[in-house]
């Protein structure tokens, strides 16, 4: 059994692997703070499945964290991604990977070996935290922002990508009388247009997976479906752990 | 020399200065810094204030690995070399001599046969940002500051500040090609405008052929002609032959050399490769240049018979193509490649002049040997890499990759270089696709440290290898 | 004569009343998302303050956002220049005005008459305006005046080198998680915002005396940082920097109302 630590900018996710599948997962906010949230996944171990580090063959970490983070094997986050895909898609030929603060795209050649990626450069634009942002003024949760979206009756384009930006026009549409809905439904087109840019900067090929928190909005992976024109798979059962499931596969570098 | 020019001139001083340390500290046969601590102290204590102030603001990792002694010896030979031309311009000042300003995309011979003073201006700037901590940040932010776009090519733009603050000379004339790019020829002729500097510009083809060869020939042929005129020098034709065949022994060697890199393992370190193109643009002004490129040859022979490589024992060597080139502020970056990640150079887009392709200048008759400069010039870096729809300098990268079996590329791009981002991404996909080769693409700044450390792109990298190792795996 | 200016920003809106160029009164409240709105309700505001109606106003000048629509202005002036003449009016020295506002930053050049000269902005990226400061006082828990404050008390700033405000904000978690004094991470914000208003400062050019208006000026934190980069202090206003673009639209509107009885 591997133990896969994911620690992201925002969550830490955890998943246990016996042989090939998912026996255990977890997700925790990492409050900017990777030992602590190790230490809080080993302790949910315990107590939840009752497995002790000892019985561990190996702990893998990966993400933003991994560096401060000691006494563990290590893996890079492309690694994590792609092992990760091809454990969900075998024929995966790109991954994009829509995290809090980083969106990453990798493409692969047919053997799964990694060609080339790309990863936003010093802009929250198509990040997570972006729609977390517009969230507070429009009182919404993050997860019910599809479902508000799918009852937009106009198409509305925002003038900024920024999300520091967005904010504040999000606040005068509300005033200027524009529903919920359509403004919600303009800033996830606004999020999944910035992901695309980022995904042409690789050659983009089916079969194509999707993962990360923002994987689990149906608007924004309609956005994506139309604009790449191919067939998405998200990585399951559940998006984000894809990192995680791939450090516990990769087993770490020498 | 001239001591009166160079104390003059603070850049020369600090150029003088770096050859100077570099002489004293690549000689103690110390092989890392602790060895060399007492040397350095001693220097301190002995070597003029001016010397120990230079000294002080040294690119301490790049010192480290140019003590190392896979590189320690054709590194010295290259200060050494970069001395001599310094001080052979410095007295060509004194005696009063016009000085020639020329773009990196020529070779001086026919300057050193008018007879005149010549520097070219870029080549100083690299070592002074690759040498020295303190780069040319404060002066690219005055030449910001005076309304120059800071999204214009440091490359120009610091030494251009420098000349108008007096920390180099202003030349009496400049001599340049259009290629290869606005940012360039914008630069030219602000200095032209400003300074009432005369500008000799070749004005270079779009299309690479045989026409178009015949266009850029008679516009090199014109532009020394005015030269000519302008100074009332003419080119000594046994001068400009004498020239020549130096400046061939030298290509000779550098062509060799890159026979040798496709050998597996690479025996070539890859820190000299920046180098290479600072000596093509000295190739025909001393001894000492051939001296360098022929050492670098020899090394890199004398591992090749062995079978010996660059990188630490053990590790597995993954065969790297630059294919945008190097980076004047991080110089140390192929060696830190090669020793921590076994990654050896094979070529760069910004030193690579193909031997086959680029010829040796017949010395037969002045004509023959104008031509031949100017084929020199119209395949040089920064030349033909720019021509036609950049569909050139993919096949180059290409037929590089394939022929010196590379296994990953690299784009460094220069964040300021308008040319180097149109192609980038049909680059990398001619790459990736018919050759399966990996590629990292990266926005840095040739000159300025600011904008991305040499820390970042060293994590960018590492998590780059890792990857592409655990994919083979 | 008394003439009103008013000031609508992203964040607050400001109004004054003065009489000939004597500052009669003023009033600042935070912004609704309606321009219009906000210039109502901050001018009723400083009107009640004194006593005084709407009629008893011989020319009013608006300028900000929705400057143009504002029912009761009889002009509208961009606020670069109303910026430019109030901070003229506040020290007669100044001659380079560094504004900070909410959204923007701006470096304006003036003249001897406090007529504009030349300016530079960046509206395009949040780093270096109010809101990259208001979103990091939000993760402390502050008030962005207090992260000003806490920025004084500061010794060892940290390193900011994100660009966007979204990012620098996690690096502000990591360094406090990391037991980085809460001080010492307010100063590196304040640094790293004056770092990004220098880069504007350094396009324009600096000219004689150099005022902060806006906001953020009243952020002592950002002022000594400011200063530091710059190199040297800043000029003392004569009224709160908040409130200058609203004297100079008051200012212009002066201008305004008498060239209009010459030309009668």
């Amino acid at each position: 059994m591997i133990l896969g630590v994911d620690i992201g900018t925002a969550s830490t996710k955890a998943v246990l692997m016996d042989d090939s599948a998912i026996a255990w997962q977890c997700k925790i906010a990492t409050n900017a703070n990777p030992e602590a949230a190790v230490a809080a996944v080993l302790s949910a171990l315990q107590a939840e499945r009752t497995v002790d580090r000892a019985d561990l063959e190996k702990v893998v970490v990966t993400g933003w964290g991994q560096n401060e983070v000691a006494d563990v094997a290590k893996c890079d986050t492309v690694a994590s991604v792609v092992r990760g895909a091809l454990w969900n898609t075998p024929s995966a030929r790109t991954v994009l990977c829509m995290g809090a603060q980083e969106s990453l795209v990798v493409s692969l050649d047919p053997r799964g070996r990694v060609l080339g990626y790309a990863r936003n450069d010093r802009c929250a634009a198509g990040a997570g935290r972006f729609l977390e942002i517009i969230c507070e003024p429009l009182e919404c949760s993050v997860d019910a922002t599809a479902e508000v979206a799918s009852k937009a009756d106009r198409k509305l384009q925002l003038s900024t990508q920024c999300a520091v930006f967005a904010e504040s026009e999000v606040v005068s549409l509300v005033n200027d009388g524009e529903s919920v809905a359509n403004i919600m439904d303009g800033i996830l087109g606004t999020i999944a247009r910035n992901v695309i840019t980022l995904c042409k900067k690789v050659n983009k090929q089916e079969d194509f997976v999707v993962a990360g928190g923002l994987a689990r909005n149906e608007r924004i992976l309609r956005t994506l479906q139309d604009a790449l024109d191919v067939r998405l798979h998200r990585f399951g059962p559940e998006p984000e752990y894809i990192c995680a499931v791939g450090a516990a596969l990769a087993g770490g570098r020498s | 020399m001239s001591e009166a020019i160079i104390a003059k001139y603070p850049l020369f001083q600090r150029l003088d200065d770096v050859c100077t340390i570099a002489d004293y500290l690549l000689t103690q046969g110390a092989n890392d810094l602790e060895e060399v601590t007492d040397a350095l102290i001693s220097m301190c204590m002995t070597y003029p204030e001016h010397v120990v102030e230079t000294g002080l603001l040294m690119n301490v990792e790049v010192l480290a690995a140019s003590l190392k002694p896979k590189n320690r010896s054709h590194v010295h030979a290259h200060f050494m070399a970069i001395q001599k031309h310094l001080h052979d311009i410095t007295d060509q000042m004194e005696a009063g001599k016009p000085l020639v300003a020329h773009f990196p995309s020529m070779t001086p011979e026919p300057f050193i046969a008018m007879d005149l003073a010549y520097m070219c201006a870029e080549q100083l700037s690299l070592y002074l940002v690759g040498a020295l901590t303190d780069g040319v940040e404060e002066i690219l932010d005055a030449s910001e500051a005076d309304g120059i776009p800071g999204h214009s090519c440091g490359f120009q733009r610091a030494p251009f500040k420098a000349m108008e603050t007096g920390q180099l000379p202003m030349p009496d004339m400049f001599m340049c090609t259009t290629a290869p790019c606005n940012s360039s020829n914008m630069l030219y002729q602000m200095m032209m405008q400003r300074y009432d500097i005369p500008m000799f510009v070749c004005d270079s083809p779009y299309y690479w052929n045989d026409r178009s060869f015949d266009y850029f020939k008679e516009e090199y042929k014109r532009c020394l002609q005015g030269i000519s005129e302008l100074t009332g020098h003419t080119i000594d034709v046994d001068v400009l032959r004498e020239r020549v065949e130096m400046s061939n022994r030298q290509l000779q060697y550098m062509y060799e050399l890159q026979q040798l890199r496709r050998l597996k393992p690479n025996p070539d370190p890859g820190m000299h490769r920046a180098m290479d193109l600072a000596a093509w643009l000295m190739a025909g002004s001393n001894e000492e240049c051939i001296t360098y490129q022929k050492m670098c040859y020899d090394e890199a022979k004398a591992r090749a018979d062995k079978g010996l490589g660059v990188i630490p024992e053990g590790m597995k060597e993954i065969r790297t193509l630059h294919t945008y080139g190097w980076t004047a502020h991080f110089l140390s970056f192929p060696d830190w490649l090669e020793d921590e990640l076994g990654s050896t150079e094979l070529e760069c887009g910004l030193s690579i002049y193909p031997g086959e392709l680029v010829g040796l200048v017949d010395t037969t008759s002045l004509d023959t040997m104008l031509d031949g400069l100017a084929w020199r010039s119209f395949n040089a870096v920064m030349h033909r890499t720019v021509m036609t729809f950049s569909d050139l300098h993919i096949q180059d990268m290409v037929s590089v990759a394939t022929e010196y079996d590379a296994e990953v590329a690299l784009f460094a791009g220069n964040n300021t270089c308008k040319w180097g981002w149109t192609y980038p991404k049909m680059l990398t996909e001619a790459l990736q696709d018919n050759l399966g080769i990996p590629c990292l693409t990266w926005e840095t700044d040739l000159m300025d440290k600011r904008f991305r450390s040499p820390e970042d792109v060293k994590e960018m990298c590492r998590e780059f290898f890792n990857t592409v190792r655990m994919s083979e795996a | 004569m008394i003439f009103a200016g008013v000031d609508v920003g992203s964040l607050s809106a400001e109004a004054v009343l003065m009489e000939d160029d004597r500052l009669m009164a003023h009033s600042i409240i935070t912004v609704k998302p309606n321009p219009v709105q906000s210039a109502t309700i901050v001018m009723d505001e400083v009107l009640a303050e004194t006593g005084l109606t709407q009629d008893d106003i011989a020319f009013c000048v608006s300028t900000g956002y929705g400057r143009e629509r504002i029912p009761f202005a009889q002009h509208d002036i961009s606020e670069i220049s109303c910026h430019g003449k109030g901070a003229f009016w506040a020290n007669g020295d100044v001659r380079t005005i560094i504004d900070i506002g909410g959204q923007d930053a701006k470096v304006i050049r003036i003249d001897t008459n406090g007529d504009l000269v030349d300016f530079v902005m960046n509206d395009k990226c949040a780093a270096g305006t109010g809101r990259f400061l208001e979103g990091i006082a939000k993760t402390f828990g502050l008030k962005v005046w207090d992260l000003g404050d806490l920025a004084l008390a500061g010794g060892d700033p940290v390193p900011i080198s994100s660009i966007c405000t979204v990012f620098t904000n996690f690096d502000v978690m990591c360094f406090l998680a990391k037991g980085r004094s809460r001080a010492d991470v307010a100063l590196g914000v304040a640094d790293a915002l004056a770092t990004r208003i220098n880069r504007l400062v350094t396009s324009v050019g600096i000219e004689g005396g150099v005022a902060m208006t806006g906001g953020v000026a009243k952020n002592a934190g950002v002022v000594r940082s400011v200063e530091k980069v710059i190199g040297r202090k800043t000029c003392p206003l004569a009224t709160d920097p908040q409130i200058i673009g609203a004297v100079g639209a008051a200012l212009y509107a002066r201008e305004r109302y008498y060239k209009q009885q010459a030309a009668n």
